[in-house]
């Protein structure tokens, strides 16, 4: 079959590998109609993420049709159209009965690596390097989903593959980044990042009953975006000073909650931005975490600040006084997908929202390569490739 | 030599003649249970060790005999011409000249051990095959009760499963076990094990049946974790060859053993008890595993 392989740095290449099979009884084969590289998948192509290796097939977010299942599946049968969640969860241990599908104890073989990593292991992940499995990912023509009968959702209602394809990442990444707000009435949301993370956030929190939502950016067709789908007032970071806008903004207070959308590969302007780069640059510190700084020096006493943004290492200058002496809570996590996708299938097939909006390209997976160039370098004003084997 | 190992009476077995091609341990010797607790207790000093404790003298030689003749004569000069300097100059004339004659002495460089360096020939690793224990040790926990996984445990299908990645174990018909590990340039290592201490719902242990080449030696125990939790399962795995030339065959098995052997064992436990089967990227159909499976399991 074919595949979208990482060979290094800026270094994708589609390849003829092997056609997956079965191994464990509640595998399932997936033939792969959709998939889409993920803002995050862009970590592993800058080299960000460690212990990649040359050759691992990448790809978290995907859909398909059942090929094969495992003689332990019989909740799904080959034709079914499945959409598979990015982390694999077996739902049997302590944290997938708690629903914390993204800390499953079983599923990451390489547990012991993440250990040294992070100190415990979060759970296994599709095309998303070693530390976290080194399981192939979905940007190929088949994959093997192990735990078939904890995470793929039946697509039973004819809806198009565009609409549901996000339902496997980013679409519940955002929603979760919203719910962590605890959002009440009146509340004030901002979100740093319009990407498609945070596009998804942004309209979360409006199904979450925010009053305003902030989307902080520095593309205009990304704010623009914003503006237009969800309703959010719009924040160019290069042309005003961030801080003193969302205070007088929210009438002197700061939002009521941040979300942090961006992750370790921040932008930003100025010399803290430059330090950053140049510690990241010689290995000092392994994120920028310019994002998350203002998301916290930004928020309002006793608020929110919630981290959807994918970080892999260590930071610098973390405002751990402002977050302390201010009561905030941090919310974060590798998204819990399970437990989001059968009511957020709802809420699509009730029309609160379309989750098409984001795609601005549509390639074929030959084309891995020149999309993830595209989308890194946002050629044509790029927000989200989908790719067709 | 060893004072450690001397206490427990391991590694004085003289043991029986071995090629370095398979370490195969004779069934005669039995060992006390007081050996065994010792060696437990000094597991329990070691928690979570998963470096092998050498007894290694204090000051090694690293440094070769040229570069000693060298920074012997260099450090003299220094010294000597540190005396008619300037203040600021002599100080650190005396300094470097000092610590180069010592350097050039004692044969042992303080810089060169704090990079892992030698510029004897042989690391310090290297040098250093005499005796090594390793000891791995790791709890999870189980969510099953703790009869239930204690008699998983024994069934020889379980543990053939569950160490398969480390070893092929294979059941004996007097109830002990085979074990065979394969080494780098192909080769194995072998011992037969048999369970010494059996306590349902409690405690396994287990031990090769001779101690001559390699002492292997491990535990695997079970507690009620609260509240409903399930069971904290504990495993300890312990390698000790004795010295001479047997020890070093055996001691080449150590480098092979996973740092994580116990964790690994255990998780591939868990997720077979909890999940039905053990979670596995393996294979992936990547483009260089045409040519070889890289096994993760």
């Amino acid at each position: 079959m074919k595949a979208n392989c990482w060979y290094g740095k800026h270094d994708v290449r589609v390849e003829n590998v092997p056609d997956p099979q079965i191994v464990n009884p509640r595998d399932a084969i997936v033939k792969i109609t959709a998939t889409a590289i993920c803002g995050s998948d862009l970590h592993l192509y800058d080299g960000y993420i460690p212990t990649m290796e040359r050759g691992d097939i990448l790809g978290h977010e995907f859909m398909g049709e059942v090929m094969e299942v495992g003689r332990a599946i019989t909740n799904l049968k080959v034709g079914d159209r499945v959409v598979v969640p990015f982390p694999i969860a077996c739902g049997n241990c302590f944290f997938c009965k708690k629903e914390l599908y993204s800390l499953c104890e079983n599923s990451n073989p390489n547990a012991w690596m993440a250990e040294k990593m992070w100190g415990h292991s979060p759970c296994g992940i599709f095309g998303y390097s070693h530390l976290v499995g080194g399981y192939a990912g979905g940007q190929a023509e088949y994959v093997r989903v192990p735990y078939a009968d904890v995470g793929p959702i039946k697509i039973e209602n004819g809806l198009p593959d565009e609409k549901v394809l996000f339902l496997s990442d980013i679409l519940p990444t955002g929603y979760m980044a919203a719910e962590n707000c605890d959002i009440q009435p009146g509340d004030t949301v901002a979100v740093w990042g319009c990407g498609p993370v945070g596009q998804f956030a942004i309209a979360s929190a409006f199904l979450l009953g925010a009053e305003r939502v902030i989307a902080i950016d520095r593309f205009p067709e990304r704010l623009a975006m914003a503006a237009a789908n969800s309703g959010a007032e719009p924040l160019n970071y290069e042309e005003v000073d961030l801080f003193d806008a969302l205070r007088e903004i929210t009438g002197g207070r700061g939002p009521d909650s941040c979300i942090d959308a961006v992750g370790m590969e921040a932008h930003g302007t100025g010399l803290v931005a430059a330090y950053d780069r140049a510690k990241q640059a010689v290995m000092l510190e392994t994120d920028r975490p310019l994002a998350l700084r203002e998301a916290i020096m930004a928020c309002r006493n006793g608020g929110t600040v919630s981290v959807p943004g994918v970080y892999g290492g260590f930071i610098d200058k973390m405002p751990i006084g402002s977050l302390m002496n201010r009561g905030l809570t941090l919310k974060t996590g590798q998204t819990h997908v399970h437990r989001y996708l059968r009511p957020l299938l709802e809420r699509i097939e009730n029309g609160d929202i379309d989750p098409s909006f984001i795609i601005t390209h549509r390639m074929r997976l030959e084309d891995a390569a020149k999309g993830y160039r595209t989308f890194r370098d946002k050629i044509d004003d790029c927000i989200k490739v989908v790719l067709t084997p | 030599m060893k004072p450690d190992l001397q206490e427990t009476g391991i590694g004085q077995s003289p043991g029986a003649p071995v090629s370095e091609q398979t370490v195969r341990t004779p069934t005669q010797t039995q060992l006390r249970s007081s050996e065994i607790q010792a060696f437990q207790a000094g597991q329990v000093r070691q928690r979570q060790t998963s470096v092998p404790v050498r007894a290694r003298p204090r000051m090694p030689t690293n440094v070769n005999d040229t570069e000693r003749v060298v920074s012997a004569a260099l450090g003299a000069l220094l010294l000597v011409t540190a005396v008619r300097g300037r203040p600021l100059s002599a100080v650190s004339r005396g300094l470097i000249g000092g610590t180069l004659l010592y350097r050039g002495l004692s044969g042992h460089c303080h810089v060169y051990q704090a990079l892992h360096l030698s510029s004897t020939g042989k690391s310090a690793a290297a040098r250093d095959t005499s005796v090594a224990r390793t000891t791995v040790q790791r709890t999870v926990t189980i969510d099953r009760p703790a009869d239930e996984l204690y008699d998983l445990w024994r069934d020889p299908q379980t543990l053939r499963h569950v160490m398969d990645f480390f070893a092929e174990v294979e059941p004996a018909a007097d109830g002990s076990t085979h074990w065979k590990v394969r080494a780098p340039l192909g080769k194995t290592f072998e011992w037969d094990s048999r369970n010494i201490e059996e306590r349902r719902g409690e405690c396994l242990r287990w031990e090769s049946t001779a101690p001559s080449a390699l002492r292997s030696i491990g535990s695997i125990s079970f507690a009620d974790a609260p509240h409903g939790r399930g069971t904290l399962v504990t495993l300890t795995f312990g390698f000790d060859p004795p010295g001479g030339r047997a020890g070093n065959a055996a001691a080449k098995l150590l480098r092979i053993v996973p740092s994580t052997l116990a964790l690994k064992a255990l998780q591939r436990f868990k997720s077979l008890i909890e999940t039905g089967e053990i979670a596995t990227a393996s294979p992936r159909p990547s483009p260089r595993e045409r040519h070889a499976h890289k096994d993760s399991k």
